[in-house]
């Protein structure tokens, strides 16, 4: 048995109330203590809300950037309230998994690239021209591809300009640097309408055909 | 110099084959480009419709096959060839891969319609033609281009109002015999009955009122144009420059005329 006694610390229960046993009695304690400290955080938390509330309404005002909450991870650490920029993650593992994938693929096509610029010879040329289409065919069938219409019309377009050009001439510096351009784009978390119409027109600037004749 | 381009040029230097484009090219280098509505418009009518028809007739059973007898079967005149070009070439790009024909097509409608715009300084809206507004939207991934009803009874655009602006030098082709008699006929009626001018007259005059525009923007303003049998006669009346691409097999010297 024990005796919870006390003479003027109001524990929610009468003075000198029975216990089966100490642990029940500690039990009690703690349960009353975690409540309290509850309490304490939440009334923290009101506060900082309160506070923040008030800093943003005050930004808004004076037109500085307000604060955007779905950019924040909130978590309550030691009852101090944790304010963290959430960093850019990629939905899901496989996702993330693919995307290592296509980065490697990539790599390995900038390295080829580099090589055919190194190259003069119209017919090494081919032979590179079908490595690197054989690197679009491969990244495209990766899950980090499909799930963008962007990245799946960028290598469309890549491999689009290679087939169109290849034996016309050899290609230049500026025309290879614009394929390894089209690679890097695709493995940028960024990419835009914008950046596939930007490499079009750079392309085409370039003297490279983008789409077959139909005139 | 400032060039106004017409359609046939926009259609070359975005579709036309490597010699073409660089027929082309040579004779716009150096110059500052413009464009019209009129001219956009024409070029939704043609090339951008028949991308979408194209699409639409290998969308009914996604058949390669099937598809190629269908250009033969339901598209006609100048479309013909221009389709059964593109879709050929197309199949040869693909590799005859189902998907990728497909991912092809979705990547030239975006090309198709930004590449107009490409080096253009300013399109000017002198007209207000309502095929210029066309632009492809998709239903469900579908690409659609809606239609425009140009008829003679409908008001949709400005292009009367042009015409009445431009009447006084409008009235100057009436008195060149070299003007086409089509063309002629049509702006005597116009006179008296304006909606002459609209519905299907309307694109009888294409190249009337592209020159109209040229003479509109300012006397510095030549036209570019690879339809020199049509242009030279209003070009000549208007007193504007005309410069045509030389096409000729292994030359691309420009010629201006």
């Amino acid at each position: 048995m024990a005796v919870l006694q006390s003479e003027n610390i109001d524990f929610g229960l009468p003075n000198k109330t029975t216990f089966l046993d100490e642990s029940a009695l500690i039990h009690h304690l703690l349960s009353l203590r975690v409540d309290a400290l509850e309490k304490k955080i939440f009334e923290k938390t009101d506060n900082l809300e309160e506070r923040l509330y008030h800093v943003e309404n005050t930004m808004g005002e004076t037109g500085a950037n307000p604060i955007l909450w779905n950019d924040m991870d909130f978590s309550l650490d030691g009852g101090f309230l944790q304010v963290k920029k959430k960093e850019k993650t990629m939905p899901d593992i496989t996702e993330q998994n693919t995307r290592a994938e296509c980065e490697k693929i990539v790599s390995r096509a900038i390295e080829f690239l580099t090589d055919w610029d190194e190259s003069q010879d119209i017919k090494l040329q081919i032979q590179y021209a079908a490595i690197i289409v054989g690197k679009i065919e491969m990244i495209k069938k990766k899950e980090f591809i499909q799930s963008s219409e962007i990245r799946k019309k960028i290598c469309t377009l890549l491999r689009n300009v290679i087939r169109l050009n290849i034996t016309d001439e050899v290609f230049t510096k500026v025309q290879i640097d614009l394929l390894k351009k089209g690679f890097q784009l695709l493995i940028s978390l960024d990419t835009k309408k914008e950046d596939m119409l930007q490499l079009n027109r750079q392309f085409r600037k370039e003297g490279l055909m983008t789409m077959p004749s139909w005139e | 110099m400032n060039l106004l381009l017409d359609t046939t040029i926009q259609i070359d230097r975005i579709t036309g084959s490597k010699e073409r484009k660089k027929a082309v090219e040579e004779v716009l280098r150096g110059n500052q480009l413009y464009c019209t509505t009129y001219v956009l418009g024409e070029y939704y009518n043609n090339i951008v419709n028949d991308l979408v028809t194209l699409y639409g007739l290998f969308l009914i059973d996604k058949n390669l096959d099937e598809t190629g007898k269908r250009i033969s079967e339901h598209v006609f005149g100048r479309s013909q060839s221009r389709v059964a070009k593109l879709y050929f070439n197309i199949l040869e790009l693909s590799g005859h891969d189902v998907g990728e024909v497909e991912d092809i097509f979705l990547l030239y409608f975006d090309l198709i319609q930004e590449d107009f715009y490409d080096g253009i300084e300013n399109i000017f809206d002198l007209t207000g033609c309502a095929r210029a507004q066309r632009r492809v939207e998709y239903e469900d991934g579908i690409p659609v281009l809606r239609d425009v009803h140009c008829t003679k009874e409908k008001v949709i655009c400005s292009i009367c109002p042009f015409w009445k602006k431009m009447e006084k030098e409008a009235g100057r082709l009436l008195q060149n015999d070299k003007v086409d008699i089509k063309i002629r006929d049509i702006l005597n009626r116009a006179q008296n009955i304006e909606k002459e001018y609209r519905g299907q007259n309307c694109k009888t005059l294409g190249d009337t009122i592209i020159a109209l525009e040229a003479l509109e923007c300012g006397q510095e303003y030549g036209i570019c144009s690879s339809n020199k049998n049509d242009f030279r006669p209003l070009c000549d009346t208007f007193g504007i420059t005309l410069v045509v691409p030389d096409y000729s097999r292994g030359r691309t010297a420009a010629k201006n005329t």
